[in-house]
C-alpha cells in the first residue's frame, strides 16, 4: 500500500539547494560532513509547514515564497551609525559579515571572544557542542542554519569572570540587494562568572533579505547570565531564529526577546536545565502592525529537580499583524519541587489583528508547582475611563497603557542602557516620546 | 457652579431608570453632602457625572459653569476642573503613580492652554500633596494603586485632586473602607482645599465622614431624585432615625 | 456530608475485583464473519431494513475511509489496529425490535439490572429505581428497548434508536445526520458513518421542556466486536432536553474499539445537557485488555441564544480520544465543558473540547479537572479559537491537574486562537499534587490514605461534579474512590 511520494520542492527550498552547492565547503571551518548532512535533511523535509505541529501557526513552506541569495563577497559594505550601542562592547555583522573596524571586542582577562572559525580550531569540543540539536531546537531551520553558517562569535567567559559591560552583537543588512545570511554564535559562561550579551537585528524596511542565527548557550554552575535578543529588522525581513541554552546548578538565566520588525520571525528557543536549584527568567515581548508575523516557541525541560522557569510573554497587535506564541514546559521524572509558571498575554488593538497562543505543560513529577495562563483581548475599559477622568486624552491614556503593558518586559532588563534601547524601540512603535 | 435639572439616566441596554428627575445646584464655594441608602441611585449619579459610556442619560442636562457637562468626554471634563474621587479607584499595573501624575497634570494643563511644568515645578508640588495626605516617595514609585491597601487607594485618590486643584470635587463614598485614622487624613486633605471658589459634592451612606467634613447642605436621596435637603443637622437626624422613613415617605407620594 | 460520607463507605467497601461492571453475559448472539467490507456495510443496512440513500451514505463513507490514515497527534500509545480482526456487528439473536419488555430476552434484563439500569417503567413509576429516567438499553450492536416512549410520545418527543428513527422519520434523520460531524470529519467518524450499528435519536419539538432525563446505556459484550453507535439529538427552538449517558464493558484481554458518533443540534433559544459517565473496562493493572475509546461528540448551537453543555466523567477505558466540542454558530450561543478524567494503571486519556466562536457574543466555558494515578498519562488538550466575525466572544478556561504517584503524567495542550480584537479569552492551568499538609491533617482525623486521597480528590473535582444530573453525582463520588484504588503506597 505504501507508495513513496516525492515531495515538490518549492522555489525557496530549491534555490537554497542550489545555493548549497555552489558553496564551497571543502575547505570551510566547519566539518564539510556535518554541513552536507544538515542539508541532505533540509531537503528530505523541506521547509516546515502547517501540518506540523510545532509549525502550527507558522507556514513556512508558504510565506517563505523566495530565498535570497548568499551575499556578495566582494567589498565590505560599510555598518553606518552605531552611536546608539556605544555603551557596550560591539561584535558588528554587516550583512553576515563580521566588521572588525566597526567593532569593539572586549578583551580583559578571562573574556575570550573569537571568530567561529578561530574557535572551532582551537577548541575540539566545541563542534560536538554546536552540532547536535537539543531536544525541542530541531528543525530544518536549523538545519539551514548548520548547512550555511561558518560565520559568528564565539565568546567564553572563564569560571569567576565577569564580563564588564554588555556585549552587543549587531547584525546590520546594509545595501540595495537582498541576501541570505546564516549566523552561527556561541556563549559559554563559566561557573560564577556573570555576562549580559545581546543580539541586535536592524535593516533597511522594504527589502527582503533574510536572517537565520543560531545560538547556544551554555551557563556555568553558580553563573549570572542575560540573553537579550532585539529584532527589530526591515519590514520584509525574514527573520529566523534557534537558541539552545544549557543551564547548570545554581545558576540563573534571563532570556528576553523583544521583537519589533521583520515581515515574518520565529524564535525556536529550548531551555534545559541540567543543574538543581537554578533559575530562568524568560520574558518576551512582540510589537507588530501591518501584516506581520512574529513567532516564539519555547521549549523548557525541567531535566533535574528543585528548578524554578518563569516565562513571561507580552504581544501586541494592531492591523492585520499575526503574533504566536507557544510555549511548553516539562517536567522530567526525576525534577520533582520543580517551579514553573508560563503566562502569555495578547492585546488586539485592531479587528483584524490574531493571537494563537499554545501553553503547554507535560508533566512526569507529582511534587511540583505548575501553571500557565492566557489572556487575550482590548485594552481594558475600566482602566481607560479612570486615565481619561484625570484630564489625559484618550489616545494618550490608550499609548500609556499600552507601555505600561509592555513595560513588565522590558523592565525585566537589568542593564540600563539595553533597557533604553528596547524600550525606545516600544516608544518609537506607539509614536510618542519617551518619558525619562 | 453645578445645576443638574430633572436628570433622569440608567444603564445602557437596560429599560430601568435609576435617576428619575433629579434635581441639585450646587453654588461656588459650598460643600454638598448627598446621603442615601444603598439603591437610592448615588453612584448612578457620580458616574453619570464622570461620564462612564455604560451609562446613558435619558432626559435632563447638567451645566456646569453654565456649559453643558454632558457634551464633554471624560478627559475634557478633567481639564475643565471636574475631579471624580471614585469610590473603588483601579489598580494600573506597570504605570507608576509618579508617571501618572505628571501625565496627567501635564495633559490638563496643554488642554487649558498652559505650559508643560518643568520636573522641579512637578516634583515640588507632588511633595507638597503628597505629605499633607501621607502618601510615600515608595508609594509614588509603585504602580498605579497596585498592591495599595483600601486607605492607600483613598488617600491617592485626595492627593491627585490636591495636586490637580479642580475646580468641583466629587466624592464618591470616599469614607468606604477607611479606618478612623485613614479617614481623619482624607478629610483633613478635604478640608484643606475647602474654600474660594471650590464645590465640593460629598456622596456618602454614612453620616460619620460629615463630622469631619462639615457640609453646607444635605441632600437626602431615594429612589433616583433628591426628597429633602437641609443643613448639615439633617446628617444627624438621618444618622438617628436612619434612611427607612424616606423610603416609605418616597413610596407614599 | 452525606456525599463524602459514601464515598468513604465505598473506599472502604472494595474488593479486590475492582471493576464491578467485568461479567459476561451469556446469551447467543448472530454476528457475521469478522472483517470490514463493502459486504459487510450492506450486511448492517440490510439486517437494519435502512432505506437505499442511508446504504449509499455509508459506502461513500468507506470509500473515503479507505483513503484515510490514522491520527496520530494524540498522546497515547497503542499497538495498531487490525480493522479486519473485529466483529463489525453483534447482535442478540431474536432482539430486533421486542415490542415491550415482557419480549425481551430474561438474561438481558438481568443483565441491565446488575448494572443498576432501570428498564422496568412500572418500577421507576414507583420508584423503585430511583429519579425518572427514560433509557435506551444498547447492546452490543442493537437497541434492546426504550422505555417511557409512549409517554414522551405525548408531548411530541421522539425518542427511539436510531435505527428506528431512520424507518419511522427518515425525513429529520436524512436533515441532519452528519450535519455537525461530517462523514469524513476525521478516521474513526469515518469508520462509525460507514459501519454504526446503533444508537439513539431524539427529538423534542418547539417550546417543549423534556418532562424527564433521558439516557442511553451503551453495554459491549461480545469479544472482538467493535461498538460503533451513532447517536443523534435534536432540540428544536425554545426547547429543553438532559440526556446521560452511560458506558460498561465486561473484562477481557484483549482490546476493543468503540468509535462512536455523537452530534447534538440546538436551534434557536434550546438547550442540551448531555452528561457523560464513561466506564468501559480499563484493562487489567498491567494494560492488558481493555476499551479503545475513540469518540466524536460535537453539539452544534445552530440557532442564536442556545446552549450546549457537556459534562463528562472519564474514569474507563484503556485509551480515550475524546473531544465533545461546541460549534457556538448562533449569536448569543452559549457552549460549556466540565470534565473530570481520572487514569490509573495504564491507562491513557487524551480528552478535551473545542469551543469554536463563530456568532456574534457568544460565550464559553471550561471546567476541566485531570486525576492521574499509577503508570497513566492523562492529557487535557482544547481548542478554544475565535473566528473574525465572532465580535465580543468570551472564553473561560480553567484547566487543573493532580497527580497521585510519580509514575504518572498530567498533561496540558491548549490552544488558543483569537482572530478578532474584541473576543476575550481567559485561561488558567494548574498541576499539583496533593499536598502533605491535606493528607497529613486527614490522616490526624482518623482516614486512612486511600480514603483520604478519594475525599481530597472529590473535593478537587467538585466545581464539575456539581453540573451532573443528581443520579450521576452519587455515581461518580463512588467511582473516584473506585478509580483510585491502588494508587497510594
Amino acid at each position: 500500500m505504501l507508495t513513496t511520494v516525492e515531495r515538490v520542492q518549492t522555489a525557496a527550498e530549491k534555490a537554497l539547494s542550489d545555493y548549497f552547492a555552489g558553496t564551497d565547503i571543502a575547505d570551510s571551518a566547519r566539518g564539510a560532513e556535518v554541513r552536507r548532512a544538515a542539508m541532505v535533511r533540509f531537503q528530505e523535509q523541506g521547509l516546515p509547514h502547517r501540518r506540523i505541529e510545532e509549525w502550527k501557526y507558522t507556514d513556512l513552506r508558504t510565506a517563505m515564497r523566495e530565498a535570497p541569495a548568499l551575499p556578495e563577497t566582494g567589498d565590505a559594505l560599510a555598518a553606518g551609525d552605531l552611536s546608539a550601542y556605544a555603551a557596550g562592547y560591539r561584535a558588528v555583522f554587516v550583512n553576515g559579515r563580521l566588521d572588525t573596524a566597526a567593532s569593539e571586542l572586549p578583551e580583559a582577562a578571562g573574556v575570550t571572544v573569537t571568530s567561529l572559525a578561530e574557535a572551532l580550531e582551537a577548541d575540539a569540543g566545541l563542534a560536538e557542542r554546536l552540532d547536535g540539536a537539543m531536544e525541542g531546537a530541531d528543525s530544518p531551520v536549523r538545519d539551514l542554519n548548520t548547512a550555511f553558517a561558518d560565520q559568528g562569535m564565539v565568546i567564553a567567559i572563564a569560571d569567576g569572570a565577569t564580563l564588564d559591560r554588555p556585549l552587543q552583537i549587531i547584525h546590520r543588512f546594509v545595501g540595495e540587494a537582498p541576501a541570505s545570511v546564516f549566523l552561527r554564535h556561541a556563549l559559554r559562561v563559566g561557573d560564577n562568572a556573570t555576562a549580559t550579551v545581546a543580539e541586535v537585528f536592524e535593516g533597511p524596511d522594504g527589502l527582503a533579505y533574510h536572517v537565520n542565527t543560531a545560538a547556544r548557550i551554555d551557563v556555568g554552575t553558580q553563573a549570572n547570565v542575560t540573553y537579550l535578543r532585539l529584532q527589530a529588522d526591515g519590514t520584509q525581513a525574514f527573520n529566523l531564529a534557534t537558541l539552545e541554552a544549557d543551564i547548570g546548578a545554581g545558576a540563573e538565566l534571563t532570556l528576553i526577546a523583544a521583537s519589533f520588525g521583520a515581515a515574518l520571525s520565529r524564535v525556536q528557543a529550548s531551555v534545559k536545565f541540567s543543574g538543581e536549584h537554578a533559575i530562568l527568567k524568560h520574558g518576551g515581548l512582540k510589537m507588530l502592525r501591518g501584516k506581520q508575523h512574529a513567532d516564539l516557541t519555547m521549549f523548557v525541560d525541567h531535566a533535574v529537580p528543585n528548578c524554578v522557569s518563569e516565562e513571561l510573554e507580552k504581544t501586541v497587535l494592531d492591523d492585520a499583524a499575526r503574533g504566536v506564541f507557544q510555549g511548553k514546559i516539562v517536567v522530567r521524572p526525576d525534577a520533582q519541587k520543580t517551579d514553573g509558571r508560563m503566562m502569555t498575554q495578547a492585546l488586539l488593538l485592531s479587528e483584524g489583528a490574531e493571537a494563537d497562543n499554545k501553553p503547554e505543560l507535560e508533566i512526569y513529577a507529582d511534587d511540583v508547582q505548575c501553571g500557565h495562563g492566557a489572556t487575550s483581548g482590548q485594552i481594558d475599559e475600566t482602566l481607560l475611563f479612570y486615565l481619561r477622568s484625570r484630564g489625559i486624552p484618550e489616545s494618550q491614556a490608550r499609548s500609556l497603557l499600552i507601555q505600561a503593558f509592555a513595560g513588565e518586559v522590558v523592565d525585566e532588563i537589568e542593564d540600563e542602557a539595553l533597557r533604553g534601547i528596547v524600550a525606545g524601540h516600544a516608544a518609537r512603535w506607539l509614536g510618542v516620546e519617551l518619558d525619562v | 457652579m453645578l445645576e443638574i435639572k430633572n436628570l433622569h439616566a440608567k444603564v445602557a441596554e437596560e429599560d430601568t431608570e435609576i435617576l428619575k428627575g433629579l434635581d441639585l445646584t450646587v453654588s461656588a464655594g459650598e460643600v454638598h453632602a448627598i446621603m442615601g441608602p444603598n439603591g437610592s441611585g448615588k453612584s448612578t449619579l457620580s458616574n453619570v457625572l464622570a461620564g462612564k459610556e455604560d451609562y446613558e442619560v435619558t432626559d435632563g442636562e447638567v451645566l456646569y459653569k453654565g456649559e453643558d457637562l454632558l457634551e464633554l468626554e471624560p478627559d475634557e471634563r478633567a481639564a475643565a476642573g471636574v475631579f471624580m474621587a471614585f469610590q473603588y479607584p483601579v489598580e494600573i499595573p506597570g504605570v507608576a503613580t509618579m508617571t501618572f501624575l505628571k501625565a496627567a497634570l501635564n495633559a490638563q494643563r496643554k488642554a487649558r492652554d498652559e505650559d508643560e511644568l518643568s520636573t522641579p515645578e512637578f516634583m515640588r508640588l507632588v511633595k507638597e500633596a503628597s505629605t499633607k495626605l501621607n502618601v510615600s516617595q515608595e508609594m509614588l514609585r509603585r504602580p498605579l494603586n497596585v498592591g495599595f491597601s483600601g486607605g492607600e487607594k483613598k488617600r491617592n485618590e485626595i492627593m491627585q485632586m490636591a495636586l490637580l486643584q479642580p475646580s468641583l470635587c466629587i466624592l464618591d463614598e470616599t469614607d468606604s473602607g477607611l479606618d478612623i485614622d485613614a479617614l481623619r487624613i482624607v478629610a483633613d486633605g478635604v478640608n484643606q482645599l475647602r474654600g474660594g471658589d471650590r464645590g465640593i459634592v460629598v456622596i456618602t451612606h454614612y453620616q460619620r465622614l460629615l463630622d469631619y467634613i462639615v457640609p453646607d447642605v444635605v441632600h437626602v436621596m431615594s429612589r433616583g431624585r433628591i426628597v429633602r435637603s437641609g443643613g448639615k443637622e439633617l446628617a444627624l437626624e438621618l444618622e438617628k432615625s436612619g434612611y427607612a422613613a424616606y423610603s416609605e415617605e418616597d413610596k407614599a407620594a | 456530608m452525606p456525599a463524602v460520607q459514601e464515598t468513604i463507605e465505598q473506599v472502604r467497601s472494595i474488593d479486590v475485583d475492582k471493576y464491578k461492571y467485568g461479567f459476561t453475559t451469556e446469551i447467543e448472539t448472530e454476528k457475521p464473519e469478522k472483517g470490514l467490507s463493502e459486504d459487510i456495510i450492506r450486511y448492517i443496512s440490510a439486517r437494519k431494513e435502512e432505506p437505499e440513500w442511508m446504504l449509499e451514505w455509508r459506502l461513500d463513507a468507506y470509500k473515503r475511509w479507505l483513503t484515510m490514515t490514522e491520527p496520530g497527534w494524540a498522546k497515547v500509545e497503542y499497538p495498531k489496529i487490525d480493522f479486519q480482526d473485529i466483529y463489525y456487528y453483534a447482535a442478540p439473536k431474536g432482539q430486533d425490535a421486542p415490542k415491550s419488555l415482557d419480549e425481551v430476552d430474561p438474561e438481558l434484563l438481568l443483565t441491565y439490572e446488575k448494572l443498576g439500569i432501570p428498564l422496568k417503567e412500572q418500577e421507576v413509576l414507583a420508584g423503585v429505581q430511583g429519579a425518572r429516567v427514560a433509557v435506551d438499553a444498547v447492546f452490543d450492536s442493537v437497541s434492546v428497548v426504550t422505555t417511557f416512549k409512549d409517554e414522551l410520545a405525548k408531548h411530541g418527543i421522539i425518542f427511539c434508536s436510531i435505527s428506528e428513527a431512520m424507518r419511522d422519520h427518515p425525513d429529520l434523520v436524512k436533515k441532519y445526520l452528519g450535519s455537525v460531524v461530517p462523514v469524513t470529519d476525521n478516521y474513526y467518524a469515518t469508520l462509525n458513518s460507514a459501519v454504526f450499528s446503533d444508537g439513539s435519536f431524539v427529538y423534542i419539538p418547539k417550546g417543549v421542556r423534556c418532562p424527564m432525563e433521558l439516557s442511553t446505556y451503551f453495554r459491549i459484550n461480545e469479544m472482538d466486536t467493535g461498538q460503533f453507535e451513532r447517536t443523534l439529538i435534536i432540540a428544536d427552538e425554545g426547547s429543553y432536553v438532559s440526556y446521560l449517558e452511560g458506558c460498561t464493558a465486561p473484562m477481557r484481554d484483549t482490546n476493543q474499539l468503540h468509535a462512536a458518533v455523537v452530534e447534538l443540534i440546538a436551534l434557536d433559544d434550546a438547550e442540551i445537557k448531555y452528561s457523560t459517565v464513561q466506564n468501559w473496562y480499563p484493562g487489567d493493572k498491567d494494560g492488558k485488555g481493555g476499551i479503545y475509546n475513540f469518540v466524536t461528540k460535537r453539539g452544534d448551537c445552530r440557532g442564536k441564544n442556545s446552549k450546549i453543555s457537556w459534562t463528562q466523567v472519564e474514569t474507563g477505558s484503556a485509551i480515550t480520544w475524546k473531544y465533545p466540542s461546541c460549534i457556538l454558530r448562533g449569536d448569543n450561543s452559549r457552549g460549556e465543558f466540565y470534565s473530570i478524567a481520572i487514569s490509573n494503571g495504564r491507562q491513557q486519556i487524551d480528552s478535551g473540547t473545542k469551543m469554536v466562536h463563530l456568532g456574534k457574543n457568544t460565550s464559553s466555558r471550561i471546567i476541566s479537572k485531570g486525576i492521574a494515578a499509577g503508570h497513566s498519562d492523562n492529557t487535557y488538550r482544547g481548542l478554544v479559537s475565535a473566528h473574525a466575525k465572532a465580535a465580543n466572544a468570551r472564553n473561560f478556561t480553567q484547566c487543573d491537574s493532580l497527580l497521585i504517584g510519580h509514575k504518572c503524567g498530567a498533561h496540558t495542550v491548549p490552544y488558543i486562537e483569537a482572530k478578532t480584537a474584541t473576543a476575550v479569552f481567559e485561561h488558567e492551568a494548574t498541576t499539583s499534587k496533593i499536598s502533605d499538609d491535606q493528607m497529613f491533617y486527614c490522616l490526624s482525623r482518623g482516614l486512612g490514605e486511600e480514603e483520604a486521597v478519594a475525599l481530597i480528590v472529590n473535593g478537587f473535582v467538585r466545581d464539575v461534579i456539581q453540573h451532573l444530573p443528581m443520579e450521576f453525582m452519587v455515581e461518580t463520588q463512588k467511582l473516584i474512590g473506585i478509580s483510585l484504588e491502588g494508587s497510594v503506597g
